[in-house]
């Protein structure tokens, strides 16, 4: 209930405040320029300078980041939020946000941790600065300065940032003290403007790039380093009072770091002995006994992830993760290989960086690996172990860490393995249906088997629902888009990571036959995968497929009595290196059987690929849209 | 994961950390006496281990909760202290409910506004075998949070250790200490519901009451009566509820839950004599539970509200100025209205809208009515002052809180109306939806507050047709290998239906010549400002492309199955803002795909989907077991017409005709073809806004019609 005079009093300050500010011509002049180029954003930077730098302090060396735009609005009303992240290895020294006269721009502030994905705790923090700018024209400037204590945690510095940007400039001042390599990623289709000025103490490096747009924000993006422009900085070492300091300036510096965190873990597994014990007793062999192992840890601890400060480098001891029951990567992997070496297997914490991640470990850099998963030898066979991807099969790679490096430890030294890719027959999802026509509806019963990727999705849906909630769940897996109700499951088996998952149902299908005064017309295929499937045509990032697929069906429809076949939908099929698709109708024996043979080889799609992909999606989309015609005999 | 928030109802959102920045339990002398209250008073309800039969398959059972609300005088000083404590005993059956109490988010120690909290909290789990094992809180990490300066720290804790078969038994407690200014405190309103996501087979709610509070307390629906308990000191009352075996509740479509299903609400109120003498309220007698609430009451806290609104002088003159000589009072009485949305509304709805704030924002309409009635007091204007509960809170029989009240007026003219809506677009003779069917206190608005007399009468119904939807489709089919479809669509929303669009499409530069035209007498132009025209340039600018966004999503929502391809041409031919022309309607365009199938050198077209998407009924809803509430009653007509390709006839028209029509509504449905013209006329109505759950199949029946009508096809076959 409130008052008619508060509520002028209100107004009147919105008016005053829209009085109070003038706007620059010339800058409103950029704005409406800049709103041609970038159609859809409401605010620009005009001018968008990173500055990198390193000192000494003391005797280590730290790195320093100097952040200038110039934020421009390009519609009126634009709120905006400038983000500055740190974490216990970063602060931020300073920050001020001024408006074009030189004072300080009304903003609210945040600062406080924030969640990173699914990461129950780590130090990461923001201190985001929310300003709002009422006339297009007017601006804001913006400057920080960030402080690495540590260099080694700065690696990819993007050029793309939340807004479009008119002129983009990276500055590296490399001391000349310093080995620091800059490695050039994805600059290929972006017009990087270098500029090398040798002084005599600085070398600094330059880029500049003009008329940047935003980070993209398609769906069913890859991770960005695969595909956006980026510089990694390698620090490597540098010189102090006539002594080499090496940070990180090969694999063997960064195994020998990761070692220095390992070496610090408890290796008295003695709390584990009864569970190793009770979980190999009726294990016949070895691989039956890793199983045992590898399968419990999976299913009994839960990802629950501390990532603060060097918990995000240095596993958790064992036992603890045990007691626990919960752990991250690292804590889960380090329990594995705890548990199989009570059992006396010769089993190793590896590293690696899962597909997110293009980079192979010939880079001495932090950003490439993320992960940490178990080793074991055994008998001349190489078991690679994920505990924290449920219900993993063992002796099947996980999709994310496919074809990746793995960094194996070898007591003082390390092994560097290539993690196989599997192939697309691990992924088989098929279905069989048998169709007949009942009172001019669609009934029949059907058949799916699961393996791979989707049946990982399954089986973590089974333990995750509530009970009531999985047959619903059931239901519409195997119904696709169509109504749920339509299906009755008969039977289904249980969680078995070692073997196919089956599922059969009967279903009355009210939508799949359409019945005119002489013909019938039918579509057996009430999925229709990849159907609306098209890429937009302006899209420009490649697109990531969420896993490799092969999908298989096969159906049978008697042609019922007083009926025969008049037309079948032509074949389609279309292949290459990244899909296939092959769809096609034969009459057998007064069957109509239908067979479709869906793969994704590749869970990256590139841009090149866009046009045959959308080319395929057209193809299908007519085939899918096509239908049997029956005629009556009468 | 879900992150678990303290079960804690009260507002604790909002806490200021300034200086405070210590760990749960930071009171160790108090931690120590809660945890011996929790869990070592003996209670047997806290040692159950086992859940009955019917609930082992269950995700998770709560054993047993209990809430305890205290509501005392602090030992130093003039502060209150109301504290919260919430235990709960909980069996997790199944890895969905380890994962969700796996977490816990725990508030931390602030003080916010004059109020200052104190968080207290303890875990542990009872494993299968009977071993307890304690957790450890203070090993919780500290979520930093600061905004402006302001603290909203939180700690996170996981629970370790913690496996499918486990009891977790736990408590979350706020000790909040209230500073006072004055002799006054109401505290906020408590509502329970005694169903829960979970089964629960015992529960318990106390409150301890300084003896000179207020108790404001109603049990509802079935639920148990609080029943005092012996044994309190002599400056506190206690009183507890007890309840046991509740299934659980999950979300069901059309229930309002605070008329079905067991709910308990009550407020104390802290004042003194004189303050509670002084400051209008529902207060009763100190320490006595007052559940009920009289006539005189309300009519004594009317008279304050209007007392207090009581302007209308603007109204006043205005009408006398701009309406001499008029005698007609149904004239008058309806344009006063309009003068009022003009003059409140209007006039600031440029500003409102070039400034980036919510366009037609919800406020005002006590005032409107206030100035309203003192207009037309004024005239001798006869007209009631209505007092009702809305309906998805609960009968006026149940009122027991101040704020559950809501007005209306009805005006007594030559022809009748209502005033129950003051917004941007609404007209007079808008009914409340939210008092629509129920029993509400009308008063003759002629007399002074001190002399109302509160008589019981009903709110109308407003029928389903006043609350509709009429479209009109023109169909063309632009390519028939591709499936391309365009829509030429003509709308007409009259009523509750026609706000959302409102809102949504129309904007203050499409009506505003017509208000000026209509109401020419006010000239109410403010002086245009250089920067007002920047702002109007630059929303212009951008108006045309926002619109086609919101038209494009209207018909994605409706055309559930095709795919809009794009949607513009918006054209706006009556705003529906004055009740002599009540329809807001609009013409657009649109294309659409989707919709075609290829059947040799046939196509099959998929009609049904170009009336809106219909709901579809599952099979465990087929079961209702509680009443039926929708918001309003409402009727939707949809004619579509289909120009046939050159070439192509249509089959199959016959399957269209459908009549399902009963007590609770209806779906009907014919087609015929007329001038190479595909015709399609449906309609479906809701007769009204609640329906029994005896008559649930009624309504599933309509429902199953329309539903089954979505799902329709026609064949257009090639002439041979």
């Amino acid at each position: 209930m409130r008052r008619f005079l508060s509520l002028s009093i209100l107004f009147t300050f919105f008016l005053c405040s829209l009085r109070a500010q003038k706007v620059d011509e010339k800058l409103k002049e950029e704005a409406v320029k800049l709103k041609v180029i970038f159609k859809e954003d409401e605010i620009a930077a005009l001018k968008a300078t990173s500055s990198y730098t390193f000192s000494l302090a003391g005797s280590s060396l730290s790195a320093e980041r100097k952040e200038s735009y110039q934020y421009l609005a390009l519609r009126s009303n634009t709120t905006f939020t400038v983000r500055n992240f740190f974490n216990d290895k970063t602060y931020i020294e300073s920050y001020s946000l001024k408006s074009e006269s030189g004072r300080t721009a009304l903003h609210d502030k945040f600062c406080g941790h924030y969640q990173q994905g699914d990461i129950f705790y780590s130090d990461a923090q923001i201190c985001a600065y929310r300003f709002t700018l009422s006339l297009p024209g007017q601006s804001a400037r913006f400057e920080s300065t960030l402080i690495y204590s540590d260099p080694r945690y700065l690696t990819p510095v993007f050029f793309h940032g939340e807004t479009p940007a008119r002129e983009r400039e990276i500055i590296i001042s490399v001391p000349r003290w310093a080995t620091i390599e800059l490695m050039e990623m994805n600059f290929n289709g972006f017009n990087v403007k270098k500029n090398i000025t040798e002084g005599q103490d600085i070398i600094t490096y330059s880029y500049v790039v003009r008329d940047l747009e935003s980070f993209p924000d398609d769906k069913n993006l890859p991770g960005y380093l695969h595909f956006m422009p980026h510089i990694l900085i390698l620090t490597k070492s540098f010189d102090y009072k006539g002594s080499k300091t090496t940070i990180l300036s090969s694999t063997d510096d960064q195994y020998k770091w990761y070692a220095s965190l390992t070496s610090k873990l408890v290796k008295n597994y003695d709390q584990l002995k009864p569970i190793v014990t009770d979980l190999t007793k009726n294990s016949k062999t070895n691989e039956e006994k890793i199983k045992a192992i590898y399968y419990w840890v999976q299913d009994n601890i839960k990802y629950i992830a501390f990532e603060d400060g060097l918990a995000a480098f240095k596993p958790e001891d064992a036992h603890e993760v045990y007691y626990k029951r919960y752990g991250d990567c690292k804590g889960m992997a380090n329990l594995t290989k705890a548990m199989l070496t009570v059992a006396g297997f010769d089993a190793r914490l590896t590293w690696i960086g899962t597909n997110k991640i293009p980079y192979t470990y010939a880079i001495p850099s932090l950003a490439v690996d993320n992960h940490m998963i178990c080793s074991v030898f055994d008998n001349g066979k190489h078991y690679i172990l994920d505990p924290t991807d449920k219900y993993n099969p063992i002796g099947i790679n996980g999709e994310s860490i496919q074809g990746k490096q793995a960094l194996i430890e070898n007591n003082d030294t390390y092994i560097i393995s290539e993690v196989k890719e599997e192939s697309i027959e691990k992924y088989l999802q098929e279905s069989i249906w048998n169709y007949e026509v009942v009172e001019n509806r669609l009934i029949g019963n059907g058949k799916t088997s699961m393996e791979g990727e989707n049946k990982k999705m399954v089986f973590n849906f089974y333990n995750n629902l509530e009970k009531e909630d999985l047959e619903k769940f059931l239901k519409a897996i195997v119904a696709g888009g169509n109504n749920p109700d339509d299906f009755s499951l008969k039977n289904y088996s249980a969680i078995d990571r070692d073997n196919q998952w089956n599922i059969s149902y009967d279903m009355t299908l009210k939508n799949q036959l359409y019945l005119s005064n002489k013909e019938m017309y039918v579509d057996l295929d009430f999925v229709d995968d990849y159907k609306e499937v098209k890429l937009d045509k302006e899209r420009k990032v490649p697109y990531k497929f969420s896993t490799k697929a092969f999908k298989k069906v096969r159906a049978e429809l008697s042609i019922p009595v007083g009926y025969t076949l008049e037309h079948l939908p032509k074949a389609f099929r279309m292949e290459n290196e990244h899909f296939v698709f092959d769809m096609n109708y034969t009459l057998v024996n007064n069957k109509v059987v239908y067979t479709k043979e869906i793969k994704i080889l590749k869970n990256i799609l590139p841009v090149s690929e866009f046009s045959n992909w959308n080319k395929a999606i057209a193809g299908i989309n007519e085939f899918y849209n096509d239908q049997i015609i029956l005629k009556s005999n009468d | 994961m879900t992150k678990k928030w303290t079960s804690s109802f009260v507002l604790i959102a909002l806490i200021s950390t300034l200086g405070f920045s210590q760990n749960i339990n930071s009171n160790k002398k108090k931690a120590e006496e809660i945890k011996q209250l929790m869990w070592q008073s003996g209670n047997k309800d806290f040692a159950v281990k086992e859940v009955p039969e019917k609930w082992k398959k269950q995700s998770a059972v709560i054993i047993s909760k209990s809430t305890l609300l205290t509501y005392k005088k602090a030992l130093i000083g003039s502060s209150l202290s109301h504290d919260t404590y919430s235990h709960y005993r909980i069996k997790l059956q199944d890895n969905s409910a380890i994962e969700k109490y796996a977490q816990f988010s725990l508030p931390s120690d602030g003080i916010y506004g004059s109020s200052r909290s104190e968080f207290y909290a303890g875990f542990k789990i009872i494993k299968p075998n009977g071993k307890e094992i304690e957790i450890s809180v203070s090993e919780a990490v500290l979520q930093k949070a600061e905004l402006n300066n302001r603290g909203y720290n939180e700690y996170k804790l996981a629970i370790p250790n913690l496996e499918v078969g486990d009891i977790l038994d736990y408590y979350i407690c706020e000790d909040e200490s209230i500073s006072l200014a004055a002799k006054y405190h109401s505290f906020d309103p408590v509502i329970f519901q005694l169903h829960g996501d979970y089964p629960i087979m015992k529960q318990k709610i106390s409150f301890e009451v300084l003896r000179r509070c207020f108790i404001n307390l109603k049990s509802l629906n079935g639920a148990p009566e609080f029943e005092p308990t012996e044994g309190s000191d002599s400056e506190e009352n206690f009183y507890s509820l007890e309840d046991s075996d509740r299934e659980s509740i999950k979300d069901i479509r059309w229930l309002f839950p605070y008329r079905e299903l067991p709910t308990i609400k009550f407020k104390i109120t802290y004042a003194s004599s004189l303050a509670a003498a002084m400051v209008p309220g529902f207060i009763g007698e100190p320490g006595v539970i007052k559940s009920d609430v009289s006539t005189e009451e309300i009519r004594s806290l009317f008279a304050f509200i209007f007392d207090y609104n009581a302007s209308g002088s603007i109204l006043k003159n205005y009408m006398n100025k701009n309406y001499k000589g008029v005698n007609d009072n149904n004239k008058l009485a309806r344009e006063a209205y309009y003068a009022l949305r003009n003059m409140d509304r209007f006039k600031y709805a440029e500003n409102r809208l070039l400034s980036g704030a919510e366009a037609n924002p919800e406020y005002g309409l006590t005032n409107c009515i206030a100035s309203l009635s003192s207009y037309y007091k004024s005239r001798k204007i006869s007209h009631e002052i209505i007092i009702g509960i809305p309906r998805q809170i609960s009968e006026l029989d149940n009122l027991i809180f101040e704020n559950e009240l809501t007005l209306m007026l009805k005006v007594n003219t030559s022809k009748p109306f209502f005033i129950g809506r003051f917004d941007n677009n609404s007209m007079v003779d808008e009914i409340d939806p939210d008092l629509q069917g129920q029993t509400v206190y009308s008063t003759s608005g002629l007399i002074a507050p001190a002399s109302w007399s509160l008589k019981r009468t009903n709110i109308p119904v407003v029928a389903h047709d006043q609350n509709s939807i009429n479209d009109l489709y023109k169909l063309k089919i632009t390519d028939l290998t591709e499936g391309v479809i365009d829509l030429d669509a003509s709308r007409s929303m009259k009523g509750a239906s026609r706000i959302y669009y409102q809102n949504l499409l129309m904007d203050m530069y499409d009506y505003q010549d017509d208000e000026k035209k209509r109401m020419e007498k006010k000239a109410t132009t403010s002086k245009v400002d250089k920067n007002l025209i920047k702002l109007r340039e630059d929303y212009n600018s951008n108006r045309e492309t926002n619109r086609n966004k919101s038209l494009k999503a209207i018909f994605e929502e409706n055309f559930d199955g095709l795919t809009v391809e794009s949607a513009n041409d918006f054209k706006m031919v009556q705003a529906g803002r004055f009740d002599d022309q009540p329809e807001f309607k609009y013409n657009c365009k649109a294309t659409l795909k989707g919709g075609l199938k290829r059947v040799g050198q046939n196509y099959l077209l998929d009609i049904g989907k170009f009336i809106e998407g219909q709901i579809s009924i599952t099979n465990e809803e087929r079961v209702r077991n509680y009443n039926v509430y929708m918001s309003y009653a409402n009727s939707y007509s949809n004619t579509i017409e289909l120009e046939l390709p050159p070439g192509y006839t249509v089959q199959g028209i016959d399957k269209l005709t459908s009549t399902i029509e009963n007590e609770t509504g209806g779906f009907k449905s014919q087609a015929r073809v007329e001038n190479n013209k595909l015709i399609i006329e449906t309609f479906k109505f809701y007769k009204s806004n609640y329906q029994k759950k005896e008559d649930w199949e009624k309504m599933t029946a309509f429902l199953d019609a329309a539903y089954e009508f979505n799902q329709k096809q026609v064949l257009l076959e090639k002439n041979k």
